[in-house]
């Protein structure tokens, strides 16, 4: 009755890697997207919008991941009545949910570890609101934002495993599966632990990648100095 | 060209600036002088928006800044004024040329080329053409200095703000820096610079204004300040600073 662990079995992880690949992948686009405004909001000077920014990003770090996806996989049918949300976009929207939150409180700090001087210089040379972030303050965020940025990706892509309460056929569902089908828990959730390992490390491996390439372009602010730079040009 | 009238300025309950009133012609230089905490620079920052006074006015060729401002006339002014900070605050992701063209083409609306040969004029004309393509990381703190002038200049500034432009260079490179701003101010730009250089102030400046305690002592030709200084305080002062 059971079979043994098979070619099949390595198709069913490979598609529930997919699926783990592109929730995550459409969470980062829009959660960041989202992160970012919010970040940029709570970064701003208009009170309601750090206030609105504060209290979403409070809440949904309070609350752990799997409650996100039940909130919005149940949630909104009983919100909005009639309406019916697949597994996949339930996922999609609460892994962004909770990305969201993460990437505004990494872009806030970023934007925080930007020396004043570069603000006051951007608005000195009357530079609009839109073009300070965008050509000034934003280009040196970035690289204060892309180690952390990682860090959290990875974590993402681990706490996606989560999907699979609602059902949604992911990587580690399908390890699920794989190991009631063949009776082998070990060797199939070795197998998908080792996916979600090499998709993992690869990700650390760019950032690691792209902190290399910053140090070798001697250009300030490092990772790491970002509260200590002063001018960044005083040497 | 400039004219402050009655400003006043607190940060959270502590009044800094009471009551400052001054006015700026155009082609004059004038620098404003005292101990640290004076609030000669914040008096600088009002002057293009950093700060906002909580009462009172400035008003740059007819643009008032102050309780109540309108929003075009703190882009006017921004425009209007360029200011060079302390701390040189070029940008580190952006080549010197990139410092000097971006404003030009995000505020003024310049193509790449005009700005470009505009940055590489103004270059030239601060003794830099060599470093367009350089980061600012790679330059000296003169040779920084310089560049935010020459990004400042850029704009076309109708007066030109420095806030203790010497103060974070080496005593042997202030040199080259003063050296720029002679140049300016030899050409009619207006200039107010807070300055702990006595020797500029005394040598360059039309006038020289005395702050303390976030008020204007005395005001004077630097001839007369200098060498007969009115008020008492300003005295003291400045038998510490010569």
């Amino acid at each position: 009755m059971f079979q043994s662990f098979g070619p099949d079995d390595l198709l069913l992880i490979a598609q529930g890697a997919v699926v783990t690949l592109v929730i995550c992948s459409l969470a980062v686009v829009f959660g960041g997207t989202l992160g970012l405004a919010l970040g940029l909001m709570s970064a701003g000077r208009i009170a309601i919008l750090r206030w609105i920014s504060a209290v979403y990003v409070g809440a949904i770090r309070g609350v752990p991941v799997l409650l996100i996806i039940f909130f919005v996989y149940f949630g909104l049918p009983l919100a909005v009545p009639g309406t019916d949300v697949p597994d996949y976009l339930a996922a999609v929207i609460a892994l962004s949910v909770f990305a969201s939150a993460y990437v505004s409180e990494i872009v806030r700090g970023s934007i925080a570890a930007i020396p004043r001087g570069q603000f006051e210089a951007a608005e000195a040379l009357g530079l609009s609101y839109w073009s300070r972030y965008r050509f000034v303050i934003l280009p040196q965020a970035t690289r204060i934002i892309v180690p952390p940025g990682i860090g959290f990706l990875v974590v993402l892509i681990k706490d996606s495993s989560l999907v699979a309460a609602i059902g949604l056929m992911d990587l580690a569902r399908s390890g699920n599966i794989v190991a009631s089908l063949t009776a082998n828990p070990i060797l199939s959730y070795l197998v998908v632990g080792a996916v979600y390992f090499v998709i993992c490390y690869t990700a650390s491996a760019f950032a690691r990648r792209y902190e290399r390439r910053l140090s070798t372009r001697a250009v300030a602010p490092g990772v790491g100095d970002s509260l200590v730079v002063g001018s960044g040009v005083e040497k | 060209m400039i004219e402050v009238t009655d400003l006043r300025l607190s940060f959270g309950k502590t009044e800094v600036l009471h009551g400052i009133s001054c006015s700026v012609a155009e082609s004059e230089v004038v620098c404003i002088i005292g101990a640290s905490g004076s609030g000669k620079s914040t008096l600088l920052r009002c002057m293009n928006g950093l700060e906002r006074p909580s009462a009172g006015s400035i008003a740059i060729n007819g643009h008032r800044l102050g309780p109540g401002e309108k929003p075009t006339d703190l882009a006017v002014v921004r425009r209007d004024v360029g200011m060079v900070f302390q701390h040189f605050n070029l940008f580190p992701h952006l080549t010197v040329l990139s410092n000097i063209t971006l404003a030009q083409r995000r505020v003024l609306g310049r193509t790449a080329q005009q700005s470009e040969e505009r940055a590489r004029m103004l270059l030239d004309k601060v003794g830099l053409a060599d470093k367009a393509d350089r980061y600012p990381d790679s330059l000296s703190g003169g040779q920084a200095q310089r560049v935010a002038i020459a990004r400042a200049l850029a704009m076309d500034p109708q007066v030109m703000l420095f806030d203790e432009p010497t103060s974070a260079l080496d005593p042997e490179i202030v040199g080259e820096v003063l050296t720029v701003m002679k140049d300016l101010a030899a050409e009619g730009m207006t200039m107010v610079v807070v300055t702990h250089e006595m020797g500029f102030a005394r040598e360059v400046s039309d006038r020289v204004i005395y702050m303390d305690h976030g008020a204007i002592v005395e005001t004077g030709r630097p001839d007369e300040l200098f060498a007969s200084p009115q008020a008492e305080r300003t005295r003291a002062f400045l038998s510490k600073v010569l």
